[in-house]
């Protein structure tokens, strides 16, 4: 807790550097924004974040963040503000896409005084999802010394191809229909993070993988994981998906068992908002696809089946 | 009262005045006539069901024009003024007009359009709405850009045309060209989706051809629209009085149905090509070393769609005639080898499908195709039986649930299948007994471990609205209020989430 001789002097100092920086008359009362800059997928803190609050477009005060990712930013409040008025914090960090947010002060004073925010790494913040249900392909890291530029978007594009039309069979609106979008900036350190980037994106699920050459030959091997942001897996599921050709990587090529993690995936999704009946109708088209079907589908299905109204249908009639 | 339409009336003029004039040749003239007659009328009807508009006005003119000449004949019979050996001269040509009138029908009953403009939505009037088959063959969707799209949908439906079992068959071929352009945005499906509504196919054949590592798979897919005539995929029957009278329902389940995946290496790519560039050339005889005549995949200009009947065959072979008059032969079975003929299963299987749905008997289905579709044609064979045959129908359901822990493809399809059927064999049974089909009542012991594994059926595919409804019936016979409500309620709710 700070000393308060120490906040009312940090005050009257930032009020006088205002005033001077930009000739408004400020009130004479300051008032004190507190809180967290953390790494949206990681929830780290975020050192050296810059926060700067602004009323009506004119910045009021501005701090930086320590360490721990804490900031502790004093501003004050024009004499023309109402008594109740919306202030807007933004932070900004060299290794991530500025966070801006809205925050209220009643009578000079933040209505919630600790105001943390969540910072997405650079380029991440416009994957997230827009739709009902989607799932963001990320970074696929490439052998020493080799780039695939937009192998997220043709992966993207592949799954798409291979799982819409299969899900159009069971009678999928457009609205449930998932979006496949390509997100090259996401790049989890370990597949571990896969799910905090699908949680963190609003996705069902997040497939990134890695790229191996293989002596000799023109096509690669590429490891996909999947994972998902509702718990179906502890970890992520991985597929090596052999002999691909990266200039036009095909949903064809792409395994069973990766397309039946998405869409068990797309299914726990559905669940979790309460649409037992289309989720059961995703894990059917999942359960087409491979011989033997992985035991998260079948505990999935079965914990549906329990939820559908039609369990109520079940049991022995009395005359 | 009988109302006596002109048609009729003339006939009976006609006889009348036979009688009149030359009762020895009565007899014969008037069976005659009346063959010719009988003829006519079977002309007309068979018109109304025809695929082609602009054909059909054609041969009603011909048909009218036709009976102007039988009554000038029969007047000038019955005035006593014909010669004998003119009126028999002019019977001869009446005769072979009649014949002509019945090979252009022939021909004109099973005739395919290519639509390029199709897919870009510009939807115009319904094609063929008369035929009493329709089918709708697109081209496939390609985005790898392999090309392939266009062939593959001219060879199935080329060979779905020419291998059709059944009698007035339409297909229209909605081809994008090799100008492949997104329009509008649509995607593929959509579009395809689109057209089918629009133009109320009850079969549409699609696919989609991806990239793999040594060449191409092609998916391709069969789809009977949930909306497409309900008569053809729906049989239901009601329960005796005594047990509600309620209906019991089954419909075809699977109605988008993946029939193959086909792998394509680099040569049979190849191939795949030059088979359709083969079978877009007509000859002059039916032999591939013969004199061109034309090509069938030819532009008419400006987009327009280019119409073809079937006039003649020989073997594989068949004569077509195009829009713009030309006639020559063609083969897909001779050109489409190897990997290609494979792929042309996609078609048996689609026409095997339609003549399921028209009442003629299942014929192997082929090898390359899927399981899911597979089911798909023993599904539709057992809902054929189901009225007459309940316990063979009953019987192809048993094959396809034997796993109690999987769910069959299609679905509850041939859960509700098996369910229904039972309750029919059961009644068929029962009829024997009882006086009159109303006083049949099925023990409860027989109708409670039906209605426990359609339940269960219900729970694994809770989407199926039919079952629910079925167990509403049953649960109603067997006194089980609240779970007939909540079924009702159910069947319901799933009906209203259907667009």
């Amino acid at each position: 807790m700070a000393e308060p001789r120490f906040i009312w002097l940090f005050a009257e100092a930032a009020g006088i550097l205002l005033v001077t920086l930009f000739g408004t008359a400020l009130a004479a009362a300051d008032s004190i924004l507190a809180g967290t800059v953390t790494d949206a997928i990681s929830h780290q803190p975020v050192a050296g974040a810059e926060v700067r609050i602004e009323y009506s477009g004119q910045l009021v005060g501005a701090g930086t963040t320590d360490i721990d990712g804490l900031y502790r930013v004093s501003f004050a409040i024009p004499p023309a503000a109402p008594p109740v008025a919306t202030m807007v914090a933004t932070a900004l960090s060299g290794s991530h896409d500025a966070n801006r947010s809205n925050f209220q002060v009643r009578d000079g004073t933040p209505v919630e005084t600790v105001h943390n925010i969540a910072l997405f790494p650079s380029g991440v913040t416009d994957c997230r999802s827009l739709t009902g249900h989607s799932v963001i392909v990320g970074h696929f890291l490439p052998p020493v010394g080799r780039d695939f530029a937009e192998l997220s978007r043709r992966i993207a594009e592949s799954l798409e191809f291979a799982l819409n039309t299969r899900l159009q069979t069971v009678h999928l609106t457009l609205e449930i229909l998932p979006s496949f979008e390509p997100c090259d900036a996401a790049r989890p350190r370990t597949p571990k993070f896969g799910a905090s980037f699908a949680k963190a994106l609003r996705a069902d699920a997040f497939v990134g993988g890695n790229i191996a050459a293989a002596d000799g030959q023109p096509n690669f091997t590429v490891t996909i994981y999947v994972s998902d942001a509702h718990g179906l897996f502890r970890d992520p599921t991985m597929a090596s998906n052999k002999s691909i050709d990266l200039d036009n990587p095909s949903g064809a090529a792409v395994t069973g068992e990766t397309h039946v993690a998405v869409l068990g995936s797309i299914a726990a999704g559905l669940a979790e908002k309460n649409d037992c009946v289309t989720a059961i109708a995703v894990l059917s088209v999942a359960e087409r696809l491979v011989k033997v079907i992985p035991p998260y589908i079948a505990e999935l299905r079965k914990t549906c089946e329990a939820r559908v109204p039609n369990a109520g249908l079940l049991g022995r009639s009395m005359p | 009262m009988i109302n006596i339409g002109p048609t009729c009336r003339w006939l009976i003029l006609a006889g009348a005045a036979l009688i009149l004039t030359t009762p020895i040749a009565l007899a014969g003239m008037a069976v005659s006539l009346q063959r010719q007659f009988d003829r006519l009328m079977d002309f007309q009807r068979q018109i109304e069901r025809l695929p082609i508009y602009r054909k059909s006005e054609e041969l009603k003119k011909q048909i009218s024009d036709l009976r102007r000449s039988l009554v000038e004949l029969d007047e000038r019979q019955a005035s006593g003024r014909a010669r004998p050996d003119i009126v028999a001269l002019e019977r001869r040509e009446l005769q072979a007009k009649l014949d002509d009138i019945q090979r252009q029908l022939q021909e004109a009953q099973k005739a395919i359009v290519s639509f390029h403009e199709a897919l870009s939505a510009r939807l115009q009037g319904r094609f063929f709405p008369d035929a009493r088959h329709r089918l709708a063959a697109f081209t496939f969707d390609d985005p790898h850009s392999t090309g392939l799209g266009d062939p593959i949908s001219f060879l199935l439906s080329k060979k779905l045309l020419f291998s059709t079992r059944v009698a007035s068959f339409a297909i229209v071929n909605y081809r994008q060209g090799t100008d492949h352009e997104p329009s509008g945005n649509l995607a593929y499906f959509d579009r395809v989706d689109a057209i089918v509504k629009d133009q109320k196919f009850p079969q549409a054949v699609w696919g989609r051809i991806s990239r793999t590592e040594h060449g191409v798979r092609i998916d391709s897919f069969l789809q009977v629209p949930g909306d497409a005539n309900k008569d053809i995929y729906t049989r239901s029957f009601h329960l005796p009085g005594a047990m509600g009278g309620e209906a019991l329902t089954v419909r075809l389940k699977s109605d988008r149905v993946l029939v193959q995946s086909l792998d394509l290496d680099t040569q049979a790519i190849a191939m795949l090509r030059a088979a359709a560039d083969q079978v877009a050339i007509l000859r002059e005889q039916p032999s591939a070393s013969a004199r061109p005549t034309g090509r069938l995949d030819g532009d008419t200009g400006g987009g327009e769609s280019q119409v073809h009947s079937i006039i003649d065959s020989r073997g594989d072979w068949v004569q077509l005639r195009l829009s713009d008059g030309t006639v020559g032969w063609t083969n897909v079975d001779q050109f489409c080898i190897g990997v290609c003929r494979t792929l042309l299963d996609v078609a048996d299987f689609t026409n095997d499908i339609v003549a399921i749905a028209s009442g003629l008997s299942a014929a192997p289905v082929p090898r390359s195709v899927t399981r899911e579709a597979r089911a798909m044609a023993e599904q539709l064979s057992a809902l054929v039986l189901l009225v007459d045959n309940p316990t063979k129908a009953a019987t192809i359901a048993q094959t396809w649930i034997g796993d109690p822990n999987a769910v069959a493809p299609g679905g509850a399809g041939f859960a509700n299948l098996l369910a229904v059927a039972r309750v029919k064999a059961e009644l068929v049974r029962a009829k024997t007994r009882e006086r009159s089909f109303d006083e049949i009542r099925i023990s409860r012991q027989a109708i409670e471990p039906i209605v426990t594994r359609l339940a269960d059926a219900s729970v694994a595919d809770p989407s199926d609205a039919n079952v629910v409804q079925n167990l509403a019936v049953l649960f109603g016979y067997l006194g089980d209020n609240r779970r007939r409500d909540l079924a009702l309620q159910i069947a319901a709710d799933l009906r209203a989430k259907v667009p």
